[in-house]
């Protein structure tokens, strides 16, 4: 199992060293991102239950889709924003949800703030023990959101606090995002935060405004 | 006799059998060749013989002068010269080796002071001829051993000794001081040499082993000495009577070898290369150290001299020479501090001079004077002596001084040929330093901000006979020097630039009212239908040189290409006119590279589809070229190559941008370092705005970060390679204070989370500018600050009131009027202050009365000869009683006045109203809108908006309102106005009337506010809730002023408690309610504890629970936990507990706020338990309607959108 794999990796990796770096740190993150969007994916419902397969995350289970596409899509994403996450330019990740007209109807977003300047001697296992709660938590955020209309689809998009101007050549798997925010603020249901020493992640959803789905429903 | 000072020192000479050998004999190098076929030459009685008189080399030099051939070349003569020394000393050390030592060395040694030393670092006997085996030195200057001294120790211990130096024989230069110049361009004086103290021969002969020579590097004398006195003071005193003498010195040294003629000089200078590296002082010193140390040794002496003169012919540089060779160490000093005085970055240096302690260039406490970490004026003196920044602000500058000359509006002359002059000035930034030196005309000059250094400053400007050598702008120094030794740097002259940039307007806009200035030494002119052009531009001229004695060039043509073009072609010194027949051949020949526009890289695009001169680029289609280089250039090639410019000379536009960068000097250590530049950096940029009168909504933060992995860069103290981050924030209303930069600098630092050591350059831009007009700056000053501060200082009691209320007054007079009124202007403005404040006070009292806005620090009461009759005239009998009053019943005693209607309504009876007295109307005003105030919301119960705009205002409501409860107050009390300024009111400091947060102010009112007052309202907001001010503002623009449904919710509220509990006790109690988080158990656990009065039981209950639980984590927990004790009756009425809601809320709110961006879970779980309790105590229900709307507001900001709360 890819994941797990990689977690038994970093641990040996802890044993020999309590400080994290922030690399580190930003591959914990970056390998939560990609099983969380893999468990969103499931939660909502946005491909068949068959599609997903049980798994086991951070010592707890978890959906992982088994198309070997989605996973690269996931992962090459993800992968590609580590840079990124380390540098502290990315400000949010989010899973939006589209209808079949590629209007946005569901954004969970997950908040990133990374300090930089946290003291060396943070234990890496607090911060994984802290990441498994949204792990938890996503499966039974569903009553909270509201249901999709079917036919939906959805894509990865990455808030950058400023264009990524390190020329680094994983920069051209991103394109600006075309659907920008809603016309009215949206409602914003908060599923799970975490805040620690390096990293402070808030997950939440977006959904559009009332007055925003009555438009779109004249349209 | 080795004491240099003695008159019989020898220095022996060649033999003439040894100087047959041939000239062209390889050289030797880095090894001793004992040449023990030469014999050892006999001294020549030196005496005190003019040099070179009996010495044979100097007969055969003089016979070769008169015969052209043979050895004609003076290099030739020299290169000899230097091989018969070598082979001298060689003999000498052979001899010495062999024992048959004349060596006068050894002796001298002991007889010297010294000697002692001398004698325990030589071990007699011993063979100790390898210590220096392998080295080589040069002595320059005077040292300790003298030079004749090491030159024995050199020869006794194996090494070699050059009487001049050689890069490739040379291997240690040894000297005892060096002047500033030399430390700071070691390298070009030792050209990578290691230099030393003669201690490190000493030292290393006393331990018998070579040392390592990198802790015997000469120290700077500015440090050595570091109460020195700095030329400054007497420089200048250039006096031409000791130039002269000095002159007669050298022309009689020179003259005493009358072999040699003058013309010989130019040739010393050319084979002295090394010397020329040297600053022309620093030949000087070199040159007097040289004559002190070596009086007898006349060849020598002879050399500096004619160097000397050679140097001084060239520059006329200083005086100091004849001063010097009378007074060695005087001398030293003159010349080091010349230097200091010379070098530009003397400045910076001074500074640090005394702290900073570095013997090294390497040494990075030499560096630190530079940089950001030590100079606490890094900022300002940056831009001092900032050249781009000189440019930068220059057009500022001048638009000031344009702006006060009057512009005849030009006449339509569409049917005449245009003329357009580009004016030019010739190598400005040279030629107005040069101007007031004739000295250095037709030298090679240019300008510099460091002369010196070790070269990596940049050239910014040369003259045309450098620019001949090479020598162009962006170079580095050390480059400029290899082009053109002879090159002299200048410093900027800011003074001189501005004066010159001053009269060169001057003149043009006396000759053309359309100038286009493109920077301070050239600009555009229209003078269509002027007459013509040609003889315009002669004379402007021929007037521009007349009055800055600098010379300009002008271009003319039909458009403002081809005049710049022709420019071109103009300089230096001329002018050009380009025909409207001539334009065709005129461009055809123009190769691509001219165009303005035409960068090297799209010069290089043309070239390599061989389009060189515009002919041939003509031959391209506009099509083509559009496709090839994009639309905007393409067109911009077809129209340039046809000479076709359809821009117009465009007289002034106004800045959009203002801002400061700096990329030079900076290096942090940490955190608090930036903050401190910052600071700086802020308030240099908030000058520049206050300045230009503008005021700046967007702030753009720009900062260069080291790329990893770069090294420290090539420029002194450079940014090197960097990346480059930038971040910008929108304030809600445009600024110029320093502080609010600040803050926001400080934010969008903190947003690039980039580490203090890596930052290179900060910059900050303020765009979206708002100009204001010199008037309404002025009025700024009279803003809300003043008004707020002015009055509550040194007040006596009897005039308290009467102060207070003019404060309050003229508040509301003016937050009334700009509610209603956009209206620019200050005059007008006051004009419909005082009009509508007539209007309200009309309305609510049915009387008439005049006021204006009172004086801003009103004085004590006015002599009641200057009361206006006419204003107390139309006074209502009471108010006029309580003027009365003030004057202690003299008013009263004046003749009865007839009580006319007198209203003020013109603008310019101002001067009257001015005199009327500050107290009557304010008095009368106050009463007058006391009803306003409370009346109000009986009068509009449903119209709370109203009576909350009052709140928002932060300070002067609260004062205002505090200010009217007291006054109802008393007016209940007594019915005349007499004790009203009987009555001293307690004076409170306007800080403390504040409201708690910014949450307490009404959004929308605020936004209705003009951006002056805004400001002024933030500002005087607490200094701990200013940061969240900020925030909530700045964060997003668009989402701060539309919370209008969100807030009203608020407002029954506060407006309930402060018409029940009056201001002073809510300011009171919020004081208390201030940071109830802070400390373990929050201070709200004590707090609510001890609270006393109606409700007090419910914050038992919160405060005992809490203490119970606390461990227990969460706010959200503990209100869960809270569930069993909510059915106590406590939490179900909520008589007489607006305090209590008032505390709750402040509890939760103040619990949230700092929770919202960080743990967004909690804050929705406490709202969530919120709503769940509301719906059954309506205590809570209240809480809840007064939580959310701030709490909304603060979710809005951080995340643009609403909590949905279910």
């Amino acid at each position: 199992m890819k994941c797990s794999g990689l977690v038994e990796k970093r641990r040996g990796d802890m044993e020999q060293n309590q400080k994290p770096s922030l690399g580190e740190i930003t591959d914990l993150v970056c390998e939560f991102l990609e099983v969380a969007i893999h468990l969103v994916l499931s939660v909502r419902g946005l491909y068949p239950a068959e599609f997903f397969e049980r798994r086991r995350h951070f010592n707890v289970p978890v959906q992982w889709a088994r198309h070997p596409e989605l996973r690269e899509y996931v992962h090459s994403a993800v992968t590609n924003l580590h840079s990124w996450i380390q540098q502290g330019i990315v400000e949010k990740v989010a899973i939006v949800i589209l209808d079949n007209a590629r209007a946005p109807q569901e954004r969970f977003i997950f908040k990133l703030q990374v300090d930089k300047l946290y003291s060396k001697d943070f234990p890496i296992s607090e911060l994984e023990y802290a990441l498994r709660a949204f792990y938890l938590k996503i499966p039974v955020s569903e009553p909270l959101l509201r249901p999709l209309p079917p036919d939906c689809t959805w894509e990865i998009v990455a808030y950058s606090k400023q264009l990524p101007g390190d020329g680094s050549s994983k920069g051209h798997f991103w394109v600006p995002a075309d659907n920008g925010p809603w016309e009215n603020p949206p409602h914003i249901t908060p599923i799970k935060s975490m805040k620690s020493e390096p990293l402070v992640m808030q997950l939440y959803v977006e959904h559009p405004s009332v007055a925003e789905i009555s438009v779109f429903r004249d349209v | 006799m080795a004491d240099f000072t003695s008159k019989s020192d020898q220095l022996p000479l060649v033999s003439p059998s040894s100087s047959s050998s041939s000239l062209h004999s390889p050289l030797l190098h880095n090894s001793i060749v004992v040449a023990s076929a030469s014999s050892p030459a006999p001294p020549i009685p030196a005496a005190a013989a003019p040099w070179g008189l009996h010495s044979p080399a100097a007969n055969r030099f003089a016979a070769a002068k008169n015969d052209d051939d043979g050895m004609g070349d003076f290099g030739r003569y020299m290169s000899e010269k230097k091989r018969k020394l070598r082979e001298q000393f060689q003999a000498d050390f052979s001899s010495h080796l062999f024992g048959h030592v004349k060596a006068p060395v050894a002796a001298e040694c002991l007889s010297n002071e010294e000697a002692g030393e001398h004698s325990l670092i030589a071990p007699k006997g011993s063979f100790e001829g390898h210590l220096f085996k392998g080295v080589s030195i040069f002595v320059n200057g005077f040292t300790i051993p003298s030079h004749s001294e090491l030159r024995g120790l050199m020869m006794k211990y194996g090494g070699r000794f050059e009487n001049y130096f050689s890069r490739s024989r040379v291997t240690h230069i040894v000297c005892s001081t060096l002047p500033d110049s030399k430390i700071k361009d070691s390298r070009s004086f030792s050209r990578g040499l290691p230099i030393v103290k003669p201690d490190w021969i000493v030292d290393s002969i006393a331990q018998g082993k070579l040392l390592h020579w990198a802790s015997y590097q000469p120290e700077r004398i500015a440090y050595a000495h570091p109460h020195q006195q700095k030329l400054s003071s007497f420089f200048g005193s250039d006096s031409g009577g000791e130039i002269d003498k000095e002159k007669s010195l050298l022309q009689l040294a020179v003259q005493s070898s009358s072999e040699v003629e003058p013309g010989l000089s130019d040739k010393l200078v050319s084979v002295l290369d090394v010397e020329k590296k040297h600053s022309c002082a620093g030949a000087i010193n070199d040159t007097l150290q040289t004559t002190h140390a070596q009086v007898n040794e006349e060849n020598l002496v002879k050399e500096e001299n004619k160097d000397n003169y050679a140097k001084e012919e060239e520059s006329k540089s200083t005086a100091t020479a004849e001063e010097a060779s009378s007074d060695s160490s005087t001398n030293e000093d003159v010349c080091h501090n010349w230097e200091n005085a010379v070098d530009n970055e003397s400045l910076l240096r001074e500074d640090d001079s005394s702290s900073g302690k570095g013997n090294d260039h390497q040494n990075m406490a030499s560096y630190a004077g530079h940089s950001t970490l030590v100079d606490k004026n890094f900022v300002q003196n940056f831009f001092k002596r900032s050249r781009l920044h000189f440019i930068g602000t220059w057009r500022s500058r001048y638009h000031g001084h344009v702006e006060d000359k009057p512009r005849p509006i030009n006449e339509s002359l569409s049917n005449q040929t245009p003329a357009i002059i580009h004016i030019d000035m010739d190598c400005f930034f040279v030629a107005v330093v040069v101007r007031n030196r004739p000295q250095m005309a037709g030298k090679p000059v240019a300008v510099c901000h460091s002369d010196s250094a070790r070269g990596t400053a940049e050239i910014s400007s040369a003259n045309y006979t450098a620019r001949a050598h090479g020598v162009h702008a962006g170079m580095f120094v050390r480059d400029a020097k290899a082009c053109c030794p002879s090159l002299e740097i200048v410093p900027y002259d800011f003074e001189g630039y501005e004066e010159v940039a001053e009269k060169l307007y001057d003149i043009l806009h006396k000759h053309c009212n359309q100038v286009q200035a493109l920077s301070c030494d050239e600009a555009y002119l229209d003078v269509t239908g002027q007459g013509n052009p040609e003889l315009i531009a002669e004379s402007i001229r021929s007037e521009i040189f007349d009055a800055t004695k600098c010379t300009a060039s002008a271009g003319i043509a039909t458009n403002v290409l081809l005049a710049r073009l022709a420019t071109k072609r103009a300089k230096p010194n001329g002018q050009y006119y380009v025909k409207a027949d001539e334009e065709e051949q005129f461009m055809a020949d123009l190769p691509v590279g001219e165009l303005p526009g035409v960068g090297w890289a799209l010069k290089e695009k043309l070239h390599s589809r061989n389009l060189c001169t515009c002919h041939q680029l003509r031959t391209v289609s506009k099509e083509v070229l559009q496709k090839e280089f994009g639309l905007k250039t393409g067109d911009m090639l077809w129209c340039y190559a046809r000479g076709i410019d359809n821009r117009k000379v465009i007289p002034a536009q106004e800045r959009k941008s203002i801002g400061a960068e700096v990329n030079w000097g900076v290096r942090f250590r940490h955190y608090e370092d930036a903050r401190k530049f910052l600071g700086t950096l802020c308030e240099e940029v908030s000058t520049r705005l206050q300045k230009e009168y503008a005021r700046g909504r967007t702030f753009t933060l720009k900062v260069k970060r080291r790329k990893n992995g770069a090294g420290e860069p090539a420029k002194f103290m450079g940014c090197g390679s960097c990346d480059n981050f930038s971040r910008s924030s929108t304030l809600a209303y445009a600024t110029n204070k320093a502080d609010v930069l600040l803050r926001v600098a400080e934010k969008l630092y903190a947003s690039l989370q980039l580490e203090a050591q890596e930052v290179r350059g900060v910059g900050l831009q303020v765009t979206k500018l708002d100009m204001m007009t010199v008037s309404r700056s002025n009025r700024e000053q009279k803003g809300l600050e003043s008004w707020l501060a002015s009055p509550l200082k040194n007040i006596l009691p009897v005039q308290g009131p009467c102060k207070l209320v003019t404060n309050s007054n003229s508040i509301l007079s003016a937050t009334i009027v700009e509610k209603e009124n956009e209206v620019q202007s200050p005059r007008n403005r006051k004009k419909i202050q005082a009009d509508s404040v007539l209007q309200e006070s009309k309305i609510l009292r049915g009387s008439k009365i005049s006021s204006e806005l009172p004086s801003f620090r009103p004085p004590a009461l006015p002599p009641m000869s200057q009361l206006d009759r006419s204003v107390l005239e139309s006074l209502p009998p009471d108010i006029f009683n309580e003027i009365d009053n003030a004057y202690n019943g003299l008013l009263a005693n004046e003749k009865p006045i007839a009580n006319k209607a007198y209203i003020e309504t013109d603008v310019h009876s101002k001067n009257k109203v001015h005199l009327d007295t500050s107290a009557s109307s304010s008095i009368a005003f106050m009463r007058a809108v006391t009803p306003l105030l409370l009346r109000k919301p009986i009068q509009h119960p449903t119209n709370a908006n109203n009576l909350h705009t009052e709140h928002a205002y932060p300070n002067e409501y609260l004062q205002t309102e505090n200010q009217f409860c007291k006054e109802k107050h008393i007016s209940h009390t007594s019915d005349a106005g007499d004790k009203v300024v009987s009555d001293p009111l307690e004076v409170v400091g306007p800080r403390d009337l504040m409201p708690l947060s910014f949450s307490q102010i009404d959004k929308a009112v605020l936004k209705e506010l003009p951006t002056q007052l805004q400001c002024d309202l933030l500002h005087a907001l607490p200094a701990h809730s200013a940061h969240t001010n900020l925030q909530h503002l700045s964060s997003s623009e668009h989402n701060v002023f539309h919370e209008n449904d969100v807030f009203p919710s608020a407002t029954p509220f506060v407006a309930n408690t402060s018409n029940k509990l009056g201001m002073p006790s809510k300011s009171a109690a919020s004081q208390k309610l201030d940071e109830l988080w802070n400390g373990l158990p929050p201070k709200w656990v004590r707090i609510f504890h001890e609270w006393s009065g109606p409700g007090s039981r419910i914050l038992r209950i919160i405060s005992s629970q809490y203490q119970c639980r606390a461990a227990e984590g969460s706010f959200a927990s503990f209100l869960l936990s809270l569930g069993p004790f909510l059915s106590d009756g406590a939490f179900d009425g909520s008589d007489g507990s607006d305090e209590v809601v008032y505390c709750v809320l402040e509890l939760v709110k103040q619990y949230i706020q700092p929770l919202v961006s960080v743990d967004l879970e909690e804050v929705w779980k406490v709202l969530r338990l919120v709503k769940r309790i509301s719906s059954e105590h309506r205590f809570w229900s209240e809480v809840q309607n007064l939580l959310l709307p701030p709490v909304q507001g603060y979710i809005s900001d951080s995340y643009g959108g609403k909590l949905n709360i279910v």
